[in-house]
């Protein structure tokens, strides 16, 4: 976890988990869009440009703001991108004393969108972040095409034979409710092997292109 | 489970009979009142000696609802260290299952829910069998 991403160093296939009291997502780039001073960047399927001469400071409803409304409201910043550069900072470190004071502090870690849980030792503790929400995940059993996992303290068992993929409101679904609203999808096991991966990254077209990226961090 | 449960009713039963009758007739001897809550007292002992005796140790990760509502506990029995140990199972809990809470001293039945369901999430639970399925389920702090 750090305080701070630089976007010039990450890039198209890079995922970064964003938390704050108030909000939890994924932060991604925009190909050929960062420049200092100047961001445009993708935050839970949003895109969202930042910029020293606009507005330089987000939202934690994923609001572009200026400084005066920063001000205003402090405790609603999710992060600022720093002057004259192309990192995005939690709010505490802002320059502004009234945003610093009266903020609440965001952090940034680089996450996956695909993991594999054969690989994990019992120590691991993986959290996920998905449009808001954050989750921690425990394994149970691992197979290839099945997986017991705690999610939230919930028990979920995905399969290649049942339900594959899991909702936001921690169930267990088959591939057609998952086709018909990709954006409430967390994460699917990946047919024949022990990997969860983010919706946005299984097989099924349909479903990776309607849905909104899972970043998984451990 | 139900032969025990049988068992207990069965001993309550001729505890109270026995009880009555001595109020009945008030005249009957101390001794004799005396010997029937030993009786008692040694049965009930010998109940709770085969209940520990068939109780099986395990750590319990959780429980979840089959598509047909039947709940099922996912656990991993304790081995002779205490530690959770082997595959993970996944046993069905029987009709009317109750699952005693020790921390709160609350009683779950098998009427869990969404909300309840959490209650046995990485517990210690001491477990019985009424054929493949459970038939109790106590909660004990390790």
């Amino acid at each position: 976890m750090a305080n701070s991403i630089n976007l010039a160093k990450l890039d198209a296939n890079d995922i970064v988990a964003i938390n704050n009291a108030a909000y939890a997502g994924a932060i991604k780039v925009v190909a050929g869009k960062v420049a200092a001073g100047n961001v445009t960047f993708e935050i839970d399927g949003k895109t969202i440009n930042l910029s020293d001469a606009g507005c330089s400071y987000l939202s934690t409803s994923l609001e572009p703001i200026n400084r005066a409304k920063a001000e205003e409201r402090p405790a609603e910043v999710l992060l600022a991108l720093a002057a004259k550069s192309t990192e995005l900072i939690t709010p505490t470190d802002c320059t502004n004393p009234t945003v610093k004071s009266g903020a609440a502090s965001t952090s940034f870690a680089r996450g996956e969108k695909e993991l594999d849980l054969a690989k994990l030792s019992d120590s691991d503790m993986i959290r996920f972040n998905h449009i808001g929400k954050t989750g921690e995940i425990n394994v149970l059993e691992v197979k290839p095409g099945e997986a017991t996992i705690q999610v939230d303290g919930n028990v979920i068992e995905l399969s290649d034979a049942g339900a594959s993929y899991i909702d936001n409101n921690y169930k267990e679904i088959k591939m057609a409710n998952a086709e018909a609203d990709p954006t409430l999808v967390l994460f699917a096991l990946k047919a024949g092997t022990t990997k969860l991966v983010s919706a946005s990254k299984v097989s099924n077209q349909k479903i990776a292109k309607g849905a909104i990226d899972t970043v998984f961090i451990i | 489970m139900k032969k025990i449960i049988l068992l207990i009713s069965c001993l309550a039963i001729l505890a109270g009979c026995k009880n009555k009758k001595a109020e009945e007739t008030p005249q009957q001897p101390e001794s004799q009142v005396t010997e029937t809550v030993q009786e008692v007292g040694q049965a009930i002992e010998a109940v709770s000696q085969f209940l520990e005796e068939n109780k099986i140790q395990a750590k319990s990760f959780g429980l979840r609802q089959e598509e047909d509502g039947t709940w099922q506990l996912n656990l991993k029995n304790l081995d002779a260290n205490g530690e959770a140990a082997g595959e993970l199972l996944k046993l069905t809990l029987a009709d009317n299952v109750e699952i005693v809470t020790l921390e709160n001293g609350n009683i779950l039945s098998s009427a869990l829910t969404d909300e309840t369901k959490s209650a046995l999430n990485n517990k210690f639970v001491g477990y019985w069998l009424d054929g493949d399925k459970i038939s109790h389920i106590v909660e004990f702090a390790k």
